[in-house]
């Protein structure tokens, strides 16, 4: 069948009596004695233990000994809860306690821009003196004309002519990767691609998963070897959850090698900088794309299983694919193919 | 969600590379006539005849309710076409407001001709006309789904098929909002009539739903239609095109088919032509599209579709009236 219908998942009612392991109920008081059992509608309690759900505008506690953290606030005072102060949940997410103090940890947000996070994002608007970017954030980063490598010399200052030619370097729609430099008091996001390192991308696709998912690492820009005569490719990691996929490319600054060495470094930079803002892609072959796909399609499935994207993982996870391949799996039209390969990588890992 | 933006240049070229392989690598490793899996369950809303959810990975999530009202035909001895049309009735909300309101008409996957309430006196345009369209397209023989829905000489019903979309997005599938209709259709049923057929008199009904009348029988022919996005790159043919694969392709469709035999044959009921990006190429760049192209498209999705329905069907009969 060309197609695979799923049934939904059935409802699961939460089961009130089950204690979670490690799973702390904050109806305790410090005695250890169980609050009364009226004192709260049955259905509140399975929200209310350490690790379980609330929604925004629901009571976590009314217990004075608690202090309110991220994802909280205080209501007032009123008759419903007999003249208690009570801490509210503002979020949709998962308890977490240290010590007294009680935050929510959403289970879905926004990335919050960092200054020094690699980001990969996409431009949305061209404004006199800078771009606009999408970088997944509540707020669009700004990326300025003077922090991008200007051609013809690598720290040059810019120029009116530059600002007439600014589509010339990113127009809209263009993907990039870039570090946040600053941010501004409302958490808006500067970023800066002043390094060989950063700029435009092309030679490979795009694909987003949540904010989340991506694991903060020392380098969020990965070389992989492929099989199959896919060659080398890169992963650039966006720590904003978008992913930009792409064969790789030996940066310019390293491509003179030897016999590289008579062209004088203001020749080097220039080069550079011409090839930094081209929009055509190089000769990739079939199996360089088919590698990609498959890279792709484990982070993809990493992410939709819940398991954090890191480079251990996104290894392992390729490893497993290519097992799954080799026997002949149908990735595509298969909606367990993820699964088992993010299973298979778990065992991999557990495995060291 | 990022609002749309368009795809760079070099994402396009390298779109496009790939899906004008031979073979093609489309970018989750389907084969070219591969659907995505959905998930899809039916008669699940109480009050309605009959109901269906859906979710695809991509467009989102789509609920549609049928409820199916007793009227009196408003002309005694001659049913014009233009009154039997009225007979169904379609509205496609965005749930929240979103992009366009009731009535304001739903704007389906750039289909041409589906973009608003144009030349239609409903004043609902979009993807509800195009929605009825395959709905009252019928079938071989003179068959019309506005058959079944006469009750008695002078009444009949009047079906109200409502499509919520919960997640809006800018390009909804034309699959999604089709598998939708087709799941919850086949999923309707109606009260079985208790007083004869060719009195004038106020129709009566049985209140048991174990013997009440499906609107499309089971085992007959033909089934709900349904509507195939197809999508062609190169020489290459795609079936249930990703938004990216859409914006490189050089020539689109939408081809609404019903099933007409157990073999899995499909009628071709209607085509359209979807709204396409660049095709890879610069803008005003896109080559034309030849007939063999055109036939390559339509018989995909011939081909592929006796398939889907069927999966649809056997899935929407599995869960009508689960305990």
């Amino acid at each position: 069948m060309p197609i695979q219908i799923i049934a939904p998942a059935p409802f699961v009612t939460a089961d009130d009596e089950e204690e979670d392991e490690g799973g702390v109920r904050l109806d305790l008081d410090n005695d250890g004695d169980i609050a009364m059992e009226g004192d709260m509608p049955s259905h509140r309690r399975t929200g209310r233990e350490a690790g379980g759900i609330v929604t925004p505008g629901e009571i976590v506690t009314q217990d004075p000994q608690w202090m309110r953290g991220h994802g909280t606030y205080l209501s007032q005072p009123s008759f419903l809860t007999g003249g208690h102060q009570s801490i509210v949940s503002s979020l949709a997410g998962t308890i977490s306690k240290t010590n007294k103090l009680l935050s929510i940890r959403a289970l879905k947000f926004r990335y919050v821009p960092e200054i020094g996070d690699l980001v990969v994002g996409r431009i949305l608007e061209v404004q006199t003196k800078r771009w606009r970017v999408d970088i997944a954030a509540p707020h669009s980063a700004t990326l300025l004309l003077s922090s991008i490598n200007l051609p013809g010399g690598i720290l040059r200052k810019r120029t009116s002519t530059d600002e007439l030619q600014i589509r010339t370097f990113f127009s809209e729609g263009d993907l990039l990767v870039a570090e946040v430099q600053t941010l501004s008091n409302d958490g808006q996001a500067s970023l800066h691609t002043r390094s060989l390192k950063y700029g435009k991308l092309r030679n490979g696709v795009f694909m987003t998963i949540d904010a989340g998912m991506v694991r903060r690492m020392k380098s969020h820009v990965l070389t992989m070897n492929t099989s199959n005569g896919g060659g080398e490719v890169d992963i650039y990691l966006g720590v904003n959850g978008y992913i930009y996929i792409a064969k790789h490319t030996t940066p310019l600054t390293e491509s003179g090698g030897p016999e590289g060495k008579s062209v004088s470094i203001t020749r080097l930079e220039e080069e550079a900088s011409e090839a930094i803002y081209s929009n055509v892609n190089e000769e990739i072959s079939p199996e360089t794309r088919a590698e990609i796909a498959r890279i792709a399609c484990v982070i993809g499935a990493l992410a939709k299983n819940g398991v954090k994207v890191d480079e251990e993982m996104v290894h392992l996870g390729y490893e497993a694919a290519l097992e799954e391949f080799l026997q002949g799996m149908e990735w595509g039209g298969d909606g367990e193919a993820g699964k088992r390969v993010v299973e298979a990588a778990l065992a991999k890992r557990r495995e060291g | 969600m990022p609002p749309p933006t368009p795809l760079s240049p070099p994402e396009l070229s390298y779109l496009y590379a790939s899906l004008s392989l031979s073979p093609p690598i489309r970018l989750d490793l389907r084969t070219p006539t591969q659907f995505r899996p959905i998930v899809a369950e039916c008669s699940f809303l109480p009050h309605c005849n009959g109901s269906a959810r859906v979710c695809m990975s991509e467009a989102g999530e789509c609920i549609v309710g049928i409820k199916a009202e007793v009227e009196k035909d408003a002309t005694t001895k001659y049913v014009t076409v233009i009154e039997r049309e009225k007979w169904i009735e379609v509205s496609v909300e965005v749930a929240g407001g979103g992009a366009s309101g009731a009535g304001s008409g739903v704007g389906i996957g750039g289909i041409s001709g589906a973009g608003g309430a144009t030349g239609r006196d409903e004043g609902d345009g979009g993807a509800a006309v195009w929605l009825k369209e395959g709905l009252l397209a019928g079938g071989a023989g003179g068959w019309s789904i506005l058959d079944r829905l006469v009750i008695s000489s002078g009444w009949h019903w009047k079906l109200y098929i409502d499509v919520l979309l919960l997640t809006p997005t800018s390009h909804p599938s034309p699959l999604l909002l089709s598998t939708a209709v087709n799941m919850a259709l086949d999923s309707t049923y109606l009260p079985k009539l208790t007083s004869p057929h060719d009195v004038d008199d106020i129709p009566t009904f049985s209140d048991d739903w174990a013997i009440s009348v499906p609107l499309y029988e089971p085992t007959t022919f033909p089934r709900p239609p349904m509507s195939l996005p197809v999508v062609a790159v190169g020489d290459n043919v795609f079936l249930d095109p990703s938004v990216a694969e859409v914006a490189t392709a050089e020539a689109g469709l939408v081809v609404t088919l019903s099933l007409s035999d157990s073999e899995g044959s499909c009628d071709i009921v209607g085509v359209r032509s979807m709204e396409v990006g660049r095709g890879g190429g610069k803008e005003g760049d896109r080559k034309g599209i030849n007939r063999k192209l055109l036939r390559q498209m339509v018989n995909a999705c011939v081909k592929e579709a006796g398939g889907v329905i069927k999966g649809l069907g056997e899935t929407t009969h599995k869960q009508m009236f689960r305990a």
